[in-house]
């Protein structure tokens, strides 16, 4: 190991070290925990398309192509992992988001073999014609149960009129005719481009000895000179590309997903995530005046909830719920915008919001699978991890309205609805 | 853990652990499932945690737990075997981790308490009928946007069909029609009834000082003459013919449900059941994973569970219709392959290392130490998860063959789309 350095976190010590190999390692040790959960994660996901490695030139890839590339890695040349994770007892899995893969797996015994397997497998792929070709009748009823969800049409109909060229508007899994391009060749590309440990991190959370871990990662990952890995992404404008769409679906109910897009030059700080959370808390949630109108009034239901997207190149506010009359929501959200941005944000409800957020923030240290997938998260997006607490006891009041004058911007909003067949 | 009597048919059982940041303390109102009173059911612990006489209204009483930062009192309820369970549950930081030295443990559990036993009454005496309207509403949405998810839909409808006359196939949640059938003056007099009549257990996990929980709940029981229930013993009916159901939505892909019966043992040891469902479709190396999805590529999951309560096994996949049959067909051989012991010890041990790790992973949440522990305290017998894993250690090759030969399949469901798809 390179560096490796101590620090106390909520009471525990966490240990961040960095491989010469540029891969970076986290661990949070919880005494007495018995179980530990473990990541190894690649800053690489459905956005990242149009790429070069080093010198080469740009390629553009089919969609859908990591997420592929995430199902392949479990195969190997004899035992696949799952079949070695199955004789440690360890419960596996992977996810694939816009802007990274992850391995993940969680055990209550035999921790230290088990990540042997997962440094091993994630290192080394094995893709043959034949293996690739399987995996699509696979993916394609994955896509397919992706598409009789109502919430998952609702947000690419809603990402596909905010964005007009930047590739989070495309489903994470592709497309049943994109993945049908894949072979093993590219797998064997965007592998070799995006799977260096300089591009990768591992955390791990709950009983582990965090000298044994790093002693494994020395072993296990060798060290050579990273690529430059260069991505390419269009030119987004600032408005959105299309501003309201309504389809039917089988719901019983409309759903409703509004998007605000905002700029997204370079990644949001930890603080500003942070002045965000609290925006949102203030603006919808369970303690706020608009949140109890529009119950009252009927115009929502415990679906009502606001999240933030964001990532290299793109950010938005998306505010979703089910309502009979989606359009009189969001008149009402951009109303309460307008008035808050006006009036100020009460102090009352500035440190009602800011408790809340705090309690959450420390409450997440029992679970070490959210441990292990906030530390990822700040990993790979450049951001220090466990320094809420302390963002939280600096924060105030003007700066979550700068951060309101900021975001919420009605000229840069789109609605995507869907309706049963018989209203529409 | 330490059980304490806090009034008649009452129960306080206390999980102390200085593990955790945050404490969870739930009570567990227990009564017979009866088809007609589910909506009631339903709707009772959405109403209870809007509010208390102290704090009536909505608004107000969300930005007092938010002020204790961020702590949440929640309703849910829950169906084992036939049993109907609501769950009232306060989940808040940890005293050693509130700012200053403030302690907040009593005043979180004076809400909980006051939201049960002091709620929020009309000048009759009844539940307002502005919040139970909203509530109504909210459930009557929730029940309607079912089908929005068709997997768990495709779950509930097949087990609707198949215990058809039986409590256990009673609607979770009511109808419609239920719901809307229910009266502020009719909650309030069923709330009553279980007040009076249900046993209770509430649990106390993490750092909560067991004496003011005890006292706050000892002392709100002593108001009410407690006249607790017995719990009915699940009906354990002779089995049914095969039936065939297919239902028809708007749908890409179509969701297979299989459902078996199961006789349950004389003993009470339902492990080698449990462990035989592992083997068939409970994990990657189950022999439904291994078959139906890696081998045939039919599908992206196909899984077994089972109640050990009712005695009932489901399968399910999602699958094109046109290749329903063919999954049906593969279940059922891979059942009979396992009725007949045709299973080797590797796998065996596979399916056994997956369960006694997630028994491992049980006492690391305050979440599952709940779940884990409220339904052993229903039935009375009480295991910690080490010695559930020393039981699953016992189980033999031979008591998983005797158990699954119990399975006989009742009820093939298929939830598919509008244009029927002959087989392939």
């Amino acid at each position: 190991m390179k560096q490796i350095t101590k620090r106390t976190v909520c009471g525990d010590t966490l240990w961040e070290a960095v491989h010469e190999s540029g891969l970076r390692v986290m661990i949070y040790p919880k005494e007495k925990y018995s179980t530990t959960y473990a990541m190894f994660s690649t800053a690489y996901g459905s956005i990242d398309e149009t790429f070069a490695r080093g010198d080469e030139d740009f390629v553009t890839v089919p969609a859908g192509i990591a997420h592929y590339l995430e199902h392949k890695m479990f195969e190997n040349e004899g035992e696949d992992a799952f079949e070695r994770y199955a004789r440690t007892g360890a419960s596996a899995n992977a996810y694939t988001t816009f802007d990274k893969t992850c391995y993940l797996f969680s055990c209550s015994k035999r921790f230290m073999e088990s990540l042997e397997i997962l440094l091993d497998f994630v290192q080394r792929p094995y893709f043959t014609p034949e293996t690739v070709q399987k995996e699509q009748g696979i993916i394609a009823q994955e896509i397919r149960m992706g598409e009789d969800h109502p919430a998952h049409k609702l947000i690419w109909n809603l990402l596909e009129d905010v964005y007009e060229s930047h590739p989070v508007r495309i489903s994470i899994a592709g497309t049943v005719e994109s993945i049908a391009k894949i072979d093993d060749q590219l797998l064997y590309r965007c592998y070799h481009t995006f799977y260096h440990p300089s591009n990768m991190v591992v955390t791990v959370a709950g009983n582990a000895d965090p000298e044994a871990v790093l002693a494994l990662v020395d072993r296990m990952v060798p060290t050579m000179p990273a690529p430059e890995i260069r991505r390419q992404f269009p030119q987004e404008p600032r408005t959105v590309m299309q501003k309201r769409r309504v389809e039917t679906a089988p719901v019983a109910l409309p759903m409703f997903a509004v998007g605000y897009k905002e700029d997204a030059a370079g990644r949001k700080t930890e603080e500003e995530l942070s002045a965000t959370d609290l925006l949102l808390r203030i603006l919808i949630g369970n303690t706020s005046p608009l949140y109890r109108r529009l119950q009252e009034q009927g115009l929502v239901n415990d679906e009502f909830d606001a999240e933030y997207l964001e990532g290299p190149g793109y950010a938005m506010v998306m505010v979703s719920g089910e309502s009979c009359d989606p359009d009189r929501v969001v008149d009402e959200l951009n109303r309460e915008v307008a008035r808050l941005r006006r009036e100020g944000i009460p102090e009352e409800d500035f440190e009602c919001a800011r408790r809340a957020a705090y309690g959450c923030a420390i409450a997440a240290y029992s679970n070490v699978g959210t441990l292990c997938n906030v530390m990822t998260d700040c990993a790979l997006g450049g951001r220090p991890f466990g320094v809420e607490q302390e963002i939280l006891h600096t924060m105030t009041r003007e700066r979550v309205e700068q951060r309101l004058q900021e975001e919420l911007d009605p000229d840069r909003m789109a609605v995507s609805i869907l309706v049963p067949p018989e209203e529409f | 853990m330490k059980l304490i009597q806090i009034g008649a048919g009452a129960q306080l059982a206390v999980i102390r652990d200085d593990r955790f940041q945050t404490v969870r303390i739930s009570a567990h109102f227990m009564m017979p499932v009866v088809a007609e009173k589910m909506a009631a059911y339903a709707l009772l612990p959405r109403l209870l945690p809007r509010g208390c006489a102290r704090y009536p209204d909505y608004t107000a009483f969300n930005r007092k737990l938010a002020m204790l930062y961020g702590a949440g009192i929640t309703g849910s309820v829950q169906m084992s075997g036939e049993t109907e369970m609501i769950h009232i549950s306060l989940g808040m930081l940890d005293d050693r981790y509130v700012p200053d030295g403030e302690s907040i443990l009593a005043e979180g559990i004076g809400l909980l308490c006051d939201v049960m036993f002091d709620p929020v009454l009309d000048e009759n005496g009844w539940f307002r009928a502005a919040d139970v309207a909203e509530e109504k509403r909210n459930l009557t949405e929730e029940i309607r946007a079912e089908l929005n998810d068709k997997r768990g839909y495709a779950l509930r409808r097949a087990r609707e069909i198949m215990f058809d006359g039986e409590p256990y196939g009673a609607p979770r949640q009511g109808t419609p029609e239920d719901v809307e059938a229910l009266t502020p003056a009719g909650l309030t007099e069923e709330w009553k009834t279980i007040l009076r009549t249900a046993p209770i257990t509430v649990t106390a996990i993490g750092m909560v000082d067991e004496e003011i929980a005890a006292a706050a709940f000892a002392e709100a029981l002593k108001r009410i003459s407690r006249a607790p229930v017995q719990l009915p013993v699940p009906v354990q009916r002779a089995g049914n013919a095969l039936r065939e159901v297919t239902e028809r939505t708007e749908a890409q892909q179509a969701k297979l449900v299989m459902g078996f019966r199961v006789q349950l043992p004389e003993d009470g040891n339902t492990m080698p059941l449990r462990l035989g469902t592992v083997l068939l479709g409970g994990t990657p190396s189950s022999r439904l994973f291994k078959n139906v999805r890696e081998r045939l590529s039919l599908c992206y999951y196909c899984a077994a569970r089972c109640d050990w309560n009712k005695g009932v096994l489901m399968v399910d996949s999602g699958v094109q219709e046109d290749k329903a049959a063919q999954v049906r067909a593969e279940v059922l051989h891979q059942l009979e392959e396992l009725q007949q012991g045709r299973f080797d010890a590797e796998e065996l041990e596979i399916a056994r290392r997956a369960m006694i790790d997630q028994f491992g992973s049980v006492s690391d949440s305050v979440g599952m130490l709940d779940g884990w522990y409220t339904d052993q305290l229903r039935t009375g017998s009480i295991m910690t998860p080490e010695e559930a894993e020393a039981r699953i250690q016992a189980v033999t090759a031979e008591d998983i063959a005797q158990a699954l030969s119990g399975v006989r399949p009742e009820l093939f469901y298929l939830l598919a789309g509008q244009e029927e798809v002959p087989n392939a």
